[in-house]
């Protein structure tokens, strides 16, 4: 072999491995925080739906409960508003009607994320009987 | 060939072996570190998916979401195994979260990972309970 063949090599290899690593380093950190926001904005975007959807559940309770404890239209957007946030969410009472012991609410649920805002329109009438 | 060109040219071969070791080693690494990641964030979405559906049933007319604030709220338990069963979860652990009353559970023998879901449960005077279901899916 030729004088200095060898050491040109090892640096050669050496350059190979260093800039190599920046390389793989680069393309780990680009597609992972790419993968990771598009998961998140998925995530969140499912977080929010379920958020409606477990307060949807637990609706005919929580009507019930917000009419009972005051038994006006105030108490009751104030209370469901309050129980909304338990859920993370933002209840706006559109109407509400109270008569011969039946409800019937309009209410628009509004879930609020980093990039998503979902809005949610329940119609509920049900019939009241306060312990 | 001059001494300028050969430098080029071992530059942009050093440059080219360089860009390749660099994107086909990452393949490996971005495979473990993102797949897993996804895969939690899907096994948690069943987890929801399947305290929603739990949260859906009816039975004698009543929705089990009234009887499980009920059940919750009385610290009694529930017999839920054959639901959990037709849903296709074995191995289950549903238990209120403030007071730890276990309604319901089926503990499996393997050590497989379980993904958690959450759910508020309202109470009078804006309390609350959080229902949680454990499940191994």
């Amino acid at each position: 072999m030729r004088k200095g063949v060898a050491p040109a090599l090892v640096l050669a290899i050496a350059a190979v491995l260093i800039i190599g690593f920046e390389f793989f380093a680069a393309r780990n950190l680009m597609y992972k925080n790419e993968v990771l926001k598009r998961i998140g904005m998925e995530q969140e975007f499912i977080q929010a739906l379920n958020r409606i959807e477990f307060f949807k559940r637990f609706l005919k309770t929580l009507v019930k409960l917000s009419y009972c404890e005051g038994k006006d239209l105030d108490s009751f957007k104030y209370n469901l508003a309050e129980y909304g946030k338990m859920y993370g969410l933002t209840i706006n009472v559109m109407s509400a009607n109270f008569r011969d012991g039946t409800i019937e609410v309009s209410l628009e649920v509004v879930a609020k994320g980093n990039f998503f805002t979902i809005k949610d329109l329940i119609d509920q009438r049900m019939s009241v009987k306060c312990d | 060939m001059k001494g300028g060109a050969w430098f080029v040219l071992a530059f942009v071969a050093v440059a080219f072996v360089s860009f390749a070791v660099g994107m086909f080693v990452s393949i490996p690494f971005l495979r473990y570190n993102l797949v897993s990641h996804i895969v939690t964030q899907i096994e948690m979405n069943k987890a929801e998916m399947a305290l929603l559906t739990l949260l859906s049933l009816r039975e004698n007319g009543r929705d089990y979401a009234e009887l499980l604030a009920e059940k919750a709220m009385k610290n009694e338990t529930m017999d839920l195994d054959e639901v959990f069963y037709e849903m296709g979860i074995e191995c289950f652990r549903l238990y209120v979260k403030e007071t730890n009353n276990v309604i319901d559970e089926t503990t499996c023998n393997d050590k497989e990972e379980t993904y958690a879901a959450m759910s508020t449960i309202p109470l009078p005077n804006k309390k609350h309970l959080t229902l949680v279901l454990e499940v191994r899916l």
